[in-house]
């Protein structure tokens, strides 16, 4: 695990991106409640704006009920390592919004922990990933979504009878070598 | 490959060509007149009389090799069609899923949905009263009556079966589709068929991928139906017919171009190929009617020197339908289908504009092992959706339904052309999946009577 960093705990990186897994057992009798509670929360990071995202650095997550709903894997990857920025996670989406789901696990502390409790938890429920990569780790969200915004700004200009006058300027040669495709 | 020498052959053949229906492996003459007939099959034992007339005068693929035996007449039964015969159960069961299902059920992954909804299809298509397919293919119009005369021969005096519908399709001497373009040019080469290569920049695809019973392109054999009599040597057909509305395309591509000469350029670069069939890879600035002509020429080509689409267009019909070796998402290999398409319906005339009200368009016909990883993957990925080229908001610019927000991209420099608001030329009006069974399958079906026959 000469990836692991001590930061992320057990999590490896690809790039920019961390990422966490953690095996955890759902209390009995709660699978239903776990699983609305789990659609919930995948609503609310859903439903998102992209500030938000931003600010929380999540790129993926995902929540697998298995073992008849008696287990739940949860993985998921940040930008950054989570570690340094568990308060900032916790207070931007809400505490209550990890309570809702977590709850319903039994290593779970309590319906109301401190943030320091909250991060003894992962901490202590994470499993080592052997293998993590991330076709897209050699960029943030933002350098993503920035290149998303020029590529729609370029092709609007492109779509300007004026553009091939425009792009002549020998300052701008290497937009032209772009404004074939 | 020059006109007079010598032939590329592929590898030594090793496929049972005595066996395999001639339709499966023979590529459609250019010009060409034939038919598509659908029957229903009212009792078993008319059913079976039937198959083994059938077998009689279906010819094999081996006739391939002598090139004077050009006309065909292929056969192939829905799973319905199998089921009125008396397949057993367990024989039926072992059949693709996709198949078992029919083309109708498959709608929502075709993209059948709206205005081509199987609910909208032309009767009988999508029905499961359809038993039945014939395809009949001849060079000219006198050796397709002497096919059609054999197949009604066949059906003749069998009271236990009803005719339902024909589709009769033709081409022009000129060999062009309904869209004044030459077609049906290029088909993968088949390892083991003795077929002339007709591009040797690629090797032939293994034989399983189009006939069931041989090893595929994953280096398994793709699942043969039971017992091995019935299955083995056959092939999975698809027919769809595609209403094709050539006034609107006409109307499109001169609204997207200042004059006559570089609409011609905009169809061109719609289609991956020139009307005179010669391939823009090869062709990139005008047509070249000599190339085009050139069957010896003008399937020799690849996109590899042509990542950006500058020659022709990443996604043109003819380079998202067999994008050979450019760089796609997954194995291009494990995607071909023979074609064995062929238009249907008068010709508009050449300069008209408006639409006429006429039925016309393309009888889709395709053979393939597996329906799911290539008939209906071509359909649903390649043609259907543009993530495969990492354009998720471009479809076939020919042949999808499309939406308003469509647009179509022509590489160029300096700057490329993007079309918009492309209406759909192309509609489904319904089709069949059918199931090719071997020659010696068409005797064992004939048999099912005989409990003594079944293995």
């Amino acid at each position: 695990m000469t990836t692991a960093t001590m930061k992320s705990g057990l999590g490896q990186t690809s790039g920019v991106v961390s990422e966490l897994t953690a095996f955890l057992t759902v209390k009995e009798g709660h699978e239903a409640d776990l699983r609305a509670a789990a659609q919930r929360f995948n609503g609310r990071i859903d439903g998102a704006p992209r500030e938000a995202l931003r600010k929380i650095g999540i790129r993926n997550m995902r929540l697998v009920m298995y073992d008849e709903g008696r287990r739940l894997l949860w993985t998921t990857s940040f930008e950054t390592d989570w570690d340094p920025y568990i308060d900032d996670a916790l207070m931007l989406l809400g505490i209550t919004s990890w309570t809702d789901w977590l709850q319903y696990t039994n290593e779970f502390p309590g319906t109301q922990p401190t943030n320091a409790e909250v991060k003894a938890f992962i901490q202590t429920a994470q499993a080592p990933s052997t293998a993590f990569f991330d076709a897209l780790g050699d960029a943030t969200m933002p350098q993503i979504w920035k290149a998303q915004q020029l590529a729609a700004a370029f092709q609007q200009v492109l779509d300007d009878p004026a553009a091939e006058e425009a792009l002549s300027h020998p300052a701008l040669a290497p937009l032209l070598e772009l404004a074939a495709h | 490959m020059d006109p007079g020498g010598t032939m590329i052959w592929s590898d030594s053949v090793n496929l049972e060509l005595n066996d395999i229906q001639a339709g499966v492996l023979r590529g459609r003459p250019t010009p060409y007149a034939g038919a598509l007939l659908l029957l229903h099959i009212d009792d078993p034992q008319s059913g079976r009389v039937l198959a083994g007339r059938l077998a009689e005068v279906v010819p094999a693929a081996a006739d391939l090799l002598h090139p004077e035996t050009d006309a065909s007449i292929s056969v192939a039964f829905t799973h319905e069609g199998l089921r009125a015969l008396g397949v057993p159960q367990a024989s039926l069961e072992s059949f693709a899923p996709e198949f078992r299902e029919g083309m109708a059920a498959r709608a929502a992954l075709l993209g059948d949905v709206g205005p081509e909804d199987p609910a909208t299809w032309e009767a009988p298509l999508g029905s499961a009263e359809v038993h039945v397919i014939i395809v009949l293919l001849a060079p000219d119009v006198a050796r397709f009556e002497e096919e059609l005369a054999i197949a009604r021969d066949a059906i003749g005096d069998l009271a236990g079966i009803t005719f339902l519908w024909r589709q009769d399709v033709w081409s022009p001497p000129d060999g062009r589709n309904a869209l004044d373009f030459r077609d049906g040019i290029s088909q993968p080469d088949i390892a083991g068929s003795g077929i002339p290569l007709s591009n040797p920049l690629e090797a032939p695809v293994k034989p399983g991928e189009f006939v069931l019973g041989y090893e595929n392109e994953t280096g398994s054999i793709t699942p043969v139906p039971q017992p091995e009599a019935l299955g083995r040597n056959g092939s999975y057909l698809v027919f769809r017919k595609l209403a094709t509305d050539v006034a609107a395309f006409r109307r499109y591509i001169r609204g997207a171009a200042q004059e006559e000469a570089e609409a011609e350029r905009v169809a061109a670069k719609i289609m991956g190929r020139w009307p005179s069939g010669a391939p823009l890879a090869l062709a990139p600035d005008a047509d070249d009617p000599a190339l085009g002509a050139d069957d010896a020429r003008n399937n020799i080509f690849l996109y590899g020197d042509d990542e950006a689409g500058l020659k022709c267009p990443v996604g043109s019909h003819a380079r998202r339908t067999n994008p050979r070796d450019a760089p796609v998402l997954g194995s291009v290999r494990l995607h071909r289908i023979l074609r064995r398409s062929a238009t249907y319906g008068p010709r508009l005339p050449p300069g008209t504009l408006e639409d006429d009200g006429a039925d016309r368009g393309l009888l889709l016909v395709a053979v393939n092992a597996h329906l799911a990883r290539q008939f209906e993957f071509v359909q649903s990925h390649w043609i259907n959706d543009g993530r495969f080229i990492g354009e998720p908001g471009e479809v076939d610019p020919l042949v999808a339904s499309h939406a308003e927000h469509d647009t179509f991209t022509i590489p160029q420099r300096p700057i490329r052309k993007r079309l918009r608001g492309l209406p759909t030329f192309v509609r489904n009006r319904g089709g069949h999946y059918g199931f090719i069974p071997s020659r010696r399958a068409l005797r064992w079906l004939a048999a099912l009577d005989a409990p003594a026959s079944r293995d």
